[in-house]
């Protein structure tokens, strides 16, 4: 299969899946879209190599974590030229996005960083410890030392019960 | 908490996002873009060696009057957008097209079909090889492997016997390389160092921190240009040049897609996402607009002398006269945006999709030279069919 049937179906098939991760980092809806078709637009020059990757996946992951990772550090640069015309917003889609970004925050705000990034890939990319691991650069066992904090640090939120009842969002 | 209660946890926040469809061609363009500025040409020998078959001279069919180079600043210039009407080719497939053309010499470059590389007589099959063959360099062939440990990727050079020596310290995860313009000079993007390595005398040259996310865009005679992202699509062009103190801003308005060798003209894009520019830069910012495109008539790839574009409808610019043309008797219903790797300033490779693809999944393609002075295209050989794979540097198919 040639690079443009390969890329375009993983595309369509991972698309959803990795917006939905970059929220869980932390971004907003259109940052989490922008950032993803950053990276996969990245993956598409690297696709020799991400093709050849054990797991696919985890390439990718670690693509759009070292991304969004840079940019929160540099937040600092504030507004830059974009050639992207802001979309009008709408006022009950823009409470949808607090509210989601509300119940996100207080599900995941309480994590570093850095357990949150294992969280998200662990738990909602479902990959591997050891997919985990290559995604974020780390060992194994740094993986499960953060997984185990991490649920310490979740089961402390007073928010999660509800959540999981569905009571909230 | 446990895993489980996670991975519900997990799930039932991200099931509340509501994610539109994938933006699956934007995704591809930008890609391709990205592809297209990184595939730059050895041109001293290798235009020497094309052995064209250009049919007889062929008028360049000009389109209907459109806007001409226009002067002005870089914001302040009134630029009308042009929707250029070209002259439309003769109405019939893609195949029937390429079947009508006349039969040229092989790309004048490295290429790959299937496992088998070819560099003019020289070929072999690079199967079972731990590395992957990226073009020619002095001394031998750029290869990009990761000998050390997986997600490390090095390049190196591999000598005619097949022994490769490998250019500096590993580098980052998933980098990214260019070569200059006479494939002396190899940068490569990791992360955010850039290194710089003298592909003569196999070292490095010099380094830099650039700050943040870094794409390479091209290493010409001015330096490395290159892009740093704010990793939510933001981001500035910088030029690098090694004996200057770090990389300096440039003011390009916008991460440019393609630049000509010497740097004097470059594609941007436009305010409206719709459109791109074709633009004189003057080496470090734009001073004029000269051609202004939208929808399928805008452009993604330039000429490395910087006269013409290509369009994503598969017609020509010249930037010099404003006009667009299409290819000669090209068909209407032709492919957008095929993988186009330039020989020189005038020919043009360009990966063309048949269609309908006869059976199975994988798009059936043929590679075609054209003619950006005389319109005139050829097939080229042993270069159709599935399995040929193209090579990041040099401007193969």
């Amino acid at each position: 299969m040639d690079r443009d049937t390969e890329f375009t179906e993983y595309v369509a098939v991972r698309w959803a899946a990795l917006v939905r991760s970059a929220v869980l980092l932390g971004c907003n809806v259109h940052d989490a879209e922008d950032l993803v078709q950053r990276a996969l637009s990245r993956c598409y020059i690297s696709w020799p190599k991400v093709r050849t990757a054990d797991n696919r996946d985890a390439y990718v992951y670690r693509v759009l974590v070292n991304a969004h990772a840079d940019s929160r550090r540099r937040r600092w640069w504030g507004e830059q030229p974009s050639p992207l015309l802001p979309e009008q917003a709408d006022e009950a889609d823009e409470a949808s996005k607090v509210d989601l970004a509300d119940a996100v925050e207080r599900a995941l705000g309480r994590l570093s960083e850095a357990n949150r990034s294992v969280v998200v890939l662990r738990y909602y990319a479902l990959l591997s410890e050891r997919e985990t691991a290559d995604a974020l650069n780390i060992s194994q066992g740094t993986v499960k030392s953060r997984l185990s904090r991490a649920l310490t640090e979740l089961s402390k939120s007073d928010h999660l019960a509800d959540l999981a009842d569905g009571n909230e969002g | 908490m446990n895993e489980r209660e996670a991975t519900d946890l997990l799930d039932k926040l991200g099931s509340q996002v509501t994610v539109g469809p994938p933006p699956v061609k934007r995704v591809l363009e930008d890609g391709k873009r990205g592809l297209s500025r990184r595939r730059r040409l050895l041109t001293t020998s290798a235009v020497a060696a094309v052995s064209l078959v250009i049919a007889a001279a062929a008028l360049v069919r000009p389109g209907t009057s459109v806007e001409g180079p226009t002067t002005g600043g870089p914001t302040g210039g009134h630029v009308r957008t042009i929707s250029p009407t070209v002259e439309p080719g003769q109405a019939s497939s893609v195949r029937t097209w390429v079947a009508s053309l006349p039969q040229g010499g092989p790309p004048a470059v490295p290429y790959l079909v299937g496992d088998t590389f070819h560099d003019g007589a020289a070929s072999w099959s690079t199967r079972g090889e731990p590395y992957r063959v990226l073009d020619k360099v002095p001394g031998g062939y750029l290869v990009e492997g990761n000998p050390d440990r997986e997600y490390a990727w090095r390049y190196g050079i591999r000598d005619g016997s097949g022994g490769v020596s490998w250019l500096g310290a590993a580098p980052e995860f998933d980098p990214l390389a260019v070569l200059s313009t006479d494939h002396s000079q190899l940068a490569v993007v990791a992360g955010s160092l850039i290194h710089l390595f003298d592909l003569e005398q196999r070292t490095e040259l010099a380094s830099i921190d650039a700050g943040g996310y870094v794409e390479p865009i091209q290493l010409v005679d001015a330096g490395l240009l290159y892009a740093v992202y704010s990793g939510t699509g933001n981001g500035q062009a910088h030029l690098w040049k090694p004996a200057a103190n770090g990389g300096a801003p440039v003011d390009l308005q916008y991460i440019p897609a393609s630049v000509s060798d010497d740097l004097t003209r470059a594609l941007v894009p436009d305010s409206n996402i719709r459109c791109w520019r074709a633009v004189d830069v003057s080496g470090t910012q734009v001073t004029s607009t000269l051609y202004k495109s939208c929808g399928l008539q805008r452009t993604y790839t330039i000429s490395p002398d910087g006269a013409h574009a290509l369009t994503v409808d598969m017609k020509v610019v010249n930037l010099n006269s404003g006009t667009a043309s299409a290819f000669a008797d090209a068909p209407t219903d032709g492919p957008t945006m095929p993988d186009a790797v330039w020989e020189d300033s005038e020919h043009v490779l360009l990966r063309l999709e048949l269609r309908p693809a006869p059976s199975g999944l994988d798009r059936e393609a043929v590679t075609v030279r054209c003619s950006v002075v005389t319109s005139d295209c050829e097939r080229v050989p042993e270069t159709s069919g599935p399995g040929l794979t193209a090579l990041d540097f040099t401007r193969t198919p």
